[in-house]
């Protein structure tokens, strides 16, 4: 996390306190109902607010690869397209391909390498962007987008910063996928240990029915479950809770 | 990240050495692992010892215990006391005399909490009473807590090396066809006889597969 102190022994100047505040809200958001809106409005709402950025904008890498707007300071229609654009060109996609940052404080600079991009920036009446990183270590989740209407552009105290605002939001948004991921596969190995039981269950039931050693049993149970295109879970549901009758599985169908 | 082919032990190895430094860093005696199903049916994945092994299955005989009350709440159950008939006695009054037998004093049950989901839990016995001091407390749920996560990356990574006991599930639906009943009065009767006789309720079903133990529609 970057310092964000303007220098040493100085008292905290009005921003800084704010700055303090804004840090804390931003912790804050990532306890108890962790609300991924409510963290990306605040992260973006900050920058505006209390750095020198006239607009700033929020993109995500969805699951088939590409950038999302997720979040951004303004409701301006003009702004929004100028941030879904970015999907195809501009500096967000460098930003996150490179993971790191991609200044431009110029845009007008960069209408060969970015036309329909820079077309749309300039049309906004913004002259500089910059896309910092939502980075932890190796994989880069995303980018935060600062434009500016006029010179001068972003400030490096304020790069820092807004680099350190995001830093939070990508450890907190990592932090909330990998339990949504625990938790499934907690919830998937108590699932497939129940199927288990009642895959046991019906083998006993269906070795002492038919006197047969379990092998058989089992043989019998995966025959059927293939022969009607059934899991052996659901075929040993039946078994067990009396809608199958174990007839049906013993002696095995003539084939 | 692991690359290449894995241990195929890896994860009931992992889990084993999880549990013994647990016991080591709780000052305790022993220790099982219990995964409960999304039924709520608790099975013993690992345990350091016959003791522990016992426990286990009593707790399952009995349907009541720390252990089964920790899953329940999600929080752990200390039981520095089993013998304290004030408290554990009138909590659990079915497993005391039990417990006697065994030669444990205390017992410490420790859910496996993954992200909220009690997955199950990590059982600590000690045969002489007394609580967990600060830094024994740390540790077990620590432990706790390494357990559920090696579970879990066990679950992830397909790893096959955990044994999920089933004895006592198969003994079940053999004993369903001799009683006539259905799979919760057989396995309430395969209980009920650990519990009248004394006897580990695996030994039981264990009987019952090998043949050497029926049990008739007479005893339905």
């Amino acid at each position: 996390m970057t310092d964000t102190e303007s220098g040493p022994h100085l008292p905290p100047s009005g921003r800084d306190a704010q700055l303090a505040q804004r840090f804390v809200g931003l912790a804050d958001t990532l306890v108890d109902d962790f609300d991924l809106a409510e963290l990306l409005d605040h992260l973006v709402q900050t920058c505006v607010e209390l750095l020198d950025v006239a607009t700033a904008g929020l993109l995500l890498v969805g699951g088939n690869g590409r950038l999302h707007p997720v979040a951004a300071s303004t409701e301006a229609t003009r702004v929004l397209e100028l941030f879904q654009l970015q999907n195809d060109e501009g500096p967000c996609l460098a930003c996150v391909r490179t993971g790191s940052v991609v200044a431009v404080p110029d845009i007008t600079a960069t209408t060969e390498r970015w036309p329909r991009f820079s077309r749309a920036a300039i049309a906004n009446g913004f002259v500089s962007v910059h896309a910092l990183p939502m980075r932890l270590r190796q994989e880069t989740i995303g980018s935060l987008n600062l434009f500016n209407t006029e010179p001068p552009t972003l400030s490096e105290d304020d790069r820092r910063i807004a680099q350190a605002l995001a830093d939070v939001a990508t450890i907190g948004i990592l932090q909330q996928r990998s339990l949504q991921r625990a938790s499934q596969v907690a919830e998937q190995l108590q699932q497939a240990l129940t199927s288990r039981i009642l895959i046991e269950q019906a083998k006993g039931m269906l070795s002492e029915h038919a006197g047969i050693d379990m092998a058989t049993a089992f043989a019998r149970l995966r025959h059927y479950a293939r022969g009607h295109h059934l899991t052996l879970g659901d075929v040993s549901a039946s078994l067990i809770q009396g809608s199958l009758p174990p007839a049906s599985l013993v002696p095995p169908p003539t084939d | 990240m692991t690359s290449g082919r894995q241990d195929e032990h890896e994860a009931s190895a992992l889990v084993g050495t999880i549990c013994a430094e647990g016991v080591r860093r709780t000052g305790t005696d022993g220790g099982g692992v219990s995964v409960v199903s999304s039924q709520g049916v608790p099975v013993l994945v690992h345990t350091t010892d016959s003791v522990a092994s016992d426990l286990g299955d009593l707790q399952f005989t009995l349907g009541e215990g720390p252990s089964v009350e920790a899953v329940r709440s999600g929080t752990s159950v200390l039981v520095p006391d089993l013998g304290d008939a004030a408290t554990a006695g009138r909590r659990w009054p079915g497993l005391l005399p039990e417990v006697h037998g065994l030669g444990v004093a205390a017992l410490f049950a420790f859910p496996l909490n993954v992200a909220g989901v009690p997955l199950g839990t990590l059982d600590l016995y000690r045969r002489t009473p007394g609580e967990l001091d600060a830094a024994e407390l740390a540790a077990g749920l620590s432990t706790g807590a390494a357990v559920g996560n090696a579970l879990i990356r066990a679950e992830q990574n397909g790893d096959r090396s955990l044994d999920y006991p089933m004895t006592v599930h198969r003994a079940a639906g053999m004993v369903m066809v001799q009683l006539g009943t259905g799979i919760s009065e057989a396995l309430l009767m395969l209980r009920a006889t650990a519990f009248l006789e004394g006897a580990n309720i695996t030994a039981i079903a264990t009987d019952v597969l090998d043949g050497n133990r029926r049990f008739g529609r007479e005893d339905a």
